[in-house]
């Protein structure tokens, strides 16, 4: 056999793995929370995938295989049975807390002097991102940041893909929260509640559209 | 398709989830609908600024490139080596299969010594072996003939025969029975006096039996058909004075044999040392 195969063929393989060092870093460092620490995780899933290559379908989407390796990284590093959901699990209590929120607020987000407090309010995103529990911050990261699809997501943590959309609605629901909060509290908007009608307006699940469509 | 609805469909459709009659609805709805417009461009501001935060957040700390590009090469230099070393150990195996069961089948003969001599201390091993009968006895029972054969060439050795012939110069009337050239070893350079000869039967060939004695202790010389007796088997292999020989003990008598040019010459000795016999059956021709 020649010996420089393997060689060449894991030195190439190294190169993929580390053309997705930034993106790994960027969800490990929001779901570790800790730079030292999700510098450890990113090292030790690109080391692994290098061990693992075989196991790597060629053509399958590398990214959310290093992702998958990353999230159960991070579990097995913690000794976690899984990573924490319980708290946005559930049904919504409160109607209003579903964060629906007003054209005119929104529009008021976008105006000049809002975009100059921009990095304030993105602040605020990443508080709330390392506020909520890891699997929804691992599902919103894989969706955001990583723009894993939904099957890809569901892969990579181990759940249905329904599970995966209500999951990514509750967090960016949330999300809108913190922000329109926020948004107040600096005095970018000083929207009140929402209207009744648009409050009539609450989203309903996709699932609900696909099942009337009779997609899946 | 109503604001309520295309709000519902809003995270599906910028995701890229939505399927193809789904998103021409939507995009419809959003080019007549300036609130669900807004609402639009705030989420695609939101998914922008967490994808935006997160990485701004990750700066990585000085020199992580490089240690992450070290951890891979290392990796990737312990996997070739693992790879290259596991390739040719499977040759290395299939070649070390007779070493295997050579020393497979010298720890059942120390096993067996050790039964038999009890306690002493034996040439193959400083510590007594741990038993593992289960390797060493059907390899044993394998080589159990030459095993017999080297009891016999003991017991030859401690009860010694009637010589057949009393004069070294006769040595030649033994090799029509034993079926090799007879040589007189050259071992009076160890001060050895002769004492006599004989054919004794080994296994079920004939071996020359010749008796000397150096310094008080007997010093028996075996010459047989090397081809036919497979006394080494159950002997260790050593190199002494660049010649292999196989060294042995038994009931403490130590046991050397060579071969050269198909013919087996062995030692035996009390002299209680290996080299001793190794020694004598290197030199003495």
């Amino acid at each position: 056999m020649n010996r420089a195969e393997p060689r060449a063929e894991l030195e190439e393989f190294e190169r993929a793995l580390l053309s997705h060092g930034s993106n790994l870093l960027a969800v490990a460092t929001r779901l570790a929370r800790n730079r030292a620490e999700a510098e450890d995780l990113v090292q030790d899933t690109v080391v692994k995938a290098l061990r693992a290559k075989d196991q790597y379908e060629a053509g399958t989407n590398l990214k959310a295989w290093l992702l998958k390796i990353l999230k159960n990284t991070f579990i097995n590093r913690y000794r976690r049975s899984g990573l924490e959901r319980n708290v946005l699990d559930g049904p919504d209590a409160d109607p209003l807390a579903d964060g629906w929120i007003g054209a005119s607020t929104l529009r008021s987000m976008r105006d000049p002097e809002a975009q100059a407090l921009r990095p304030i309010l993105e602040r605020e995103i990443g508080a709330a991102l390392d506020a909520i529990p890891e699997e929804f911050r691992l599902i919103v990261l894989l969706a955001d940041v990583e723009e894993l699809s939904y099957k890809e997501i569901a892969d990579t943590v181990g759940c249905p893909i329904g599970t995966v959309m209500s999951r990514l609605h509750r967090v960016r629901r949330l999300l809108k929260t913190r922000l329109i909060e926020q948004a107040r509290t600096i005095g970018i908007t000083g929207e009140g509640p929402p209207r009744a009608e648009e409050r009539a307006e609450k989203p309903v699940e996709l699932d609900m559209y696909r099942a009337k469509r009779g997609g899946s | 398709m109503s604001c309520r609805q295309v709000t519902a469909l809003l995270d599906a459709f910028l995701d890229g989830e939505l399927p193809a009659e789904g998103v021409f609805d939507v995009e419809e709805h959003l080019s007549t609908c300036g609130a669900c417009a807004e609402r639009e461009r705030f989420e695609v501001a939101l998914r922008g600024s967490v994808k935006r935060v997160t990485f701004a957040d990750a700066q990585p700390s000085a020199g992580f490139e490089g240690r992450l590009a070290g951890a891979l090469r290392a990796e990737r230099e312990r996997i070739l080596e693992q790879k290259s070393s596991l390739s040719p150990s499977r040759s290395r195996r299939s070649a070390m299969l007779p070493l295997l069961l050579a020393a497979a089948t010298t720890l059942g003969f120390v096993l067996f010594l050790n039964g038999h001599v009890g306690g002493r201390s034996s040439m193959f091993t400083a510590e007594p072996l741990e038993p593992s009968p289960a390797p060493a006895a059907p390899v044993t029972a394998a080589m159990m003939n030459p095993e017999q054969v080297l009891d016999e060439l003991v017991d030859y050795h401690a009860r010694p025969p009637e010589p057949e012939i009393t004069e070294q110069g006769q040595l030649m009337k033994l090799q029509p029975e034993v079926g090799v050239p007879m040589h007189i070893p050259a071992l009076k350079q160890f001060g050895a006096s002769w004492e006599g000869g004989s054919v004794i039967p080994m296994k079920n060939q004939h071996a020359a039996y010749l008796r000397y004695r150096i310094s008080n202790h007997p010093v028996t010389v075996y010459v047989y058909d090397a081809q036919r007796v497979p006394l080494r088997g159950v002997l260790e292999p050593r190199v002494v004075h660049n010649q292999p020989v196989h060294v042995g003990e038994r009931r403490g008598y130590s046991i050397a044999a060579r071969e050269q040019h198909g013919i087996g010459y062995a030692v035996a000795t009390d002299l209680n040392d290996d080299e001793s016999a190794a020694e004598l059956v290197t030199t003495m021709y």
